[in-house]
């Protein structure tokens, strides 16, 4: 790019310069050199005329060895010319060189040709200026100069009665003048403002080259690098032009630019960081959300297929135990041994019986669509399902519930599973004998609304160093048989789901109380 | 007033064969069927004092059954028979006009106990 303008303004001055340089030597050096040429052809016509009269009298006097000695002196004298002397016919009667003597010029040279046109028509010039130039090889041009001798009256009447009265013109003088020292005084001359101008373009052009290498190309450059890291992205490059010109705003101008895409990209790289962040966020939100999903599915499958098991199995179970039942009550029972180990069948598969309803439980921390309940109700429910149930039968069961408890969010068959599973284990604790109080009332714990149900059994209690471990999986404390030590675990599971707690308290010997809290939402 | 007609509907044998036998040995005439459809044709034929059944059965849900059979026989006795795990279940089926429900696997003496009417739910049973 550099070497692009710089060359385009070299060579368009170059061209300029030289136009300038021709003109210049075409008006002051080629119109000299005119002028000397015309010079020398005017210094030719006087010489001539000199040499004329300086011989005239002799012509007339007809002193013929004293012409030839005239014009040999001219060439002695320094005159670098050789002067003839022709008469009409074209004989060299005189000349400065004497081997020209005796020897004639041919009818058609050009001093002929001045006056005696092709056709024979004879047109007499004026005679003062009369002159042309011949070339000779290498011996350079030559100026010829002559001038016609006419024929006066004093040529006829003179003694010698050489020349005829009736002639026009007796003879020609003609001066050969070498140009050859003329002639290199020109090629010096042009030659001189040849280098000089040469010399000239070059000084010109070499300044200009610096000149706007420094000027225009440097900070063009600069520039165009600054462009380029822009290109790349990178903004934090600042030009360093001082130039109080054109070009020096154009930098301004470029660090004006980037210190505002500074600023932008910063705040566009700012504003990226947040919603980069608000992304995060939310995929992090997706992926809990996703993970809570694969876990309810998971559960949801898991339920799907203890329920379809247990479907399986309660009908081969209510087999198993009916005949056991029905066989055991046709032994005597003085046959011991038979009572027991029918006892032991109908107590195994009462067991299994139990792990089905564990695991059935365990499903149901599952929540559904349904989220709205009623505590109440639930505690209704729950008591239809065990009603019926041997180990309730000497069960006394009291409700003192307040009817004012509103519906709660949450999933009514999963609280009414942990309603079965309290009343279970107080049965249980009880031996299947005793008293079951359930109690309903709501309360408020600082700005928080709740619902709280209790059941208190009138059972032997919760010894203190077991508190903590109830509600721990698999913690039971049923005969071998009897419990698996889900039941608790999973209520307090779905307690929690809902957003509540259960807690209980006991008094060694003075039975147990159960504690279920749930929020109230108001909405 | 032990001579009270049965009818027992189950698909599953061995749930028809505990009912008879329990029931029997306390005096019920028990008749069985396997399917909604033949149980409806036998209530049709006989006149039973008693309706013990399945709630889940492949041809028929149980809940259409509760509603065709108390349409037709609005004094008789039914109790469902339901397996763990359809507490809701059960209690709709209270709600749709079931007198009572017995969870399977049962004791022959539960049983006993929701086929006798008139019987209060807390009462002594001693072993």
């Amino acid at each position: 790019m550099r070497n692009t303008v710089n060359l385009k303004i070299m060579v368009s001055l170059s061209a300029l310069l030289m136009v300038g340089a021709l003109i210049f030597w075409y008006k002051f050096i080629f119109r000299a050199n005119e002028e000397m040429l015309v010079k020398a052809t005017e210094d030719a016509a006087y010489t001539i005329e000199i040499i004329r009269n300086s011989i005239r009298y002799n012509m007339m006097s007809n002193h013929s060895e004293v012409i030839q000695n005239t014009l040999e002196n001219t060439t002695e004298a320094g005159l670098h010319a050789i002067i003839r002397v022709i008469d009409h016919n074209g004989n060299i009667k005189f000349s400065s060189n004497k081997n020209d003597l005796g020897k004639s010029i041919p009818p058609d040279s050009m001093i002929c040709k001045e006056c005696h046109a092709a056709d024979g028509k004879i047109i007499l010039k004026d005679t003062g200026r009369n002159f042309f130039f011949v070339e000779k090889g290498s011996h350079g041009r030559t100026l010829k100069s002559f001038i016609p001798v006419k024929n006066e009256s004093s040529c006829s009447t003179a003694a010698c009665h050489v020349h005829a009265p009736d002639a026009t013109i007796n003879g020609i003088i003609e001066a050969e003048f070498s140009m050859s020292r003329l002639d290199r005084k020109f090629k010096e001359n042009n030659l001189d403002v040849l280098i000089l101008g040469i010399i000239f373009l070059a000084l010109i052009a070499v300044t200009l080259y610096l000149l706007v290498s420094k000027l225009v190309i440097k900070p063009i450059i600069i520039i165009s690098e600054g462009i380029k890291m822009v290109t790349r992205g990178y903004y934090g490059h600042t030009l360093d032009i001082r130039a109080n010109d054109e070009l020096g705003s154009l930098g301004h101008a470029y660090n004006d630019m980037t210190k505002e895409l500074r600023a932008g990209k910063n705040e566009l790289e700012e504003k990226t960081r947040a919603l980069s962040e608000i992304m995060e966020q939310k995929s992090r939100e997706v992926r809990k959300t996703q993970k809570q999903y694969m876990y309810t599915e998971k559960l949801a499958s898991l339920g799907r297929m203890a329920a379809s098991v247990a479907h399986e199995l309660n009908s081969p179970l209510t087999g198993i135990i009916v005949f056991a039942r029905l066989f055991l009550k046709r032994v005597p029972l003085e046959n011991k041994a038979d009572q027991d180990d029918l006892k032991v069948i109908v107590e195994q598969a009462e067991k299994c019986s139990n792990i089905i309803a564990v695991l059935l439980g365990y499903s149901r921390t599952i929540p559904s669509d349904n989220l709205d309940m009623d505590i109440n109700k639930a505690i209704d429910n729950a008591l239809n399902i065990l009603k019926n149930q041997a180990r309730f039968y000497n069960v006394l069961i009291e409700k003192d519930l307040d009817p004012s408890v509103p519906r709660l969010q949450g999933d009514q068959s999963q609280i009414e599973q942990v309603f079965i599973n309290l009343l279970i284990n107080a049965s249980d604790a009880m031996n299947n004998k005793g008293k079951v109080i359930i109690r309903t009332r709501r309360f408020t714990e600082d700005v928080n609304e709740f619902a709280e149900v209790e059941f208190t059994d009138s059972g032997p209690g919760i010894p203190i160093e077991n508190l903590d471990k109830i509600f721990e999986p698999f913690y039971t404390t049923k005969p071998e048989g009897k419990g698996t030590g889900l039941g608790l675990a999973v209520s307090k599971g779905i307690v929690q789901n809902a957003g509540g707690r259960i807690f209980v308290k006991s008094k060694g010997g003075e039975g147990a109380s159960f504690f279920i809290h749930l929020p109230i939402n108001k909405v | 007033m032990r001579n009270k007609k049965v009818l027992v509907i189950d698909d599953e044998y061995i749930v028809r064969v505990s009912c008879k036998r329990v029931l029997e040995t306390d005096g019920y005439t028990v008749s069985l069927s396997s399917s909604v459809s033949d149980g409806i044709k036998l209530m049709e034929s006989e006149g039973f004092d008693l309706l013990l059944t399945d709630l889940i059965m492949p041809e028929m849900d149980g809940f259409e059954l509760l509603k065709l059979v108390r349409d037709k026989w609005p004094s008789l006795r039914i109790v469902v028979m339901t397996g763990y795990g359809t507490n809701e279940a059960a209690n709709k089926s209270l709600e749709l006009g079931a007198d009572d429900f017995i969870k399977k696997p049962f004791l022959p003496e539960e049983l006993l106990l929701v086929a006798g009417t008139g019987q209060k739910n807390y009462v002594h049973y001693g072993e």
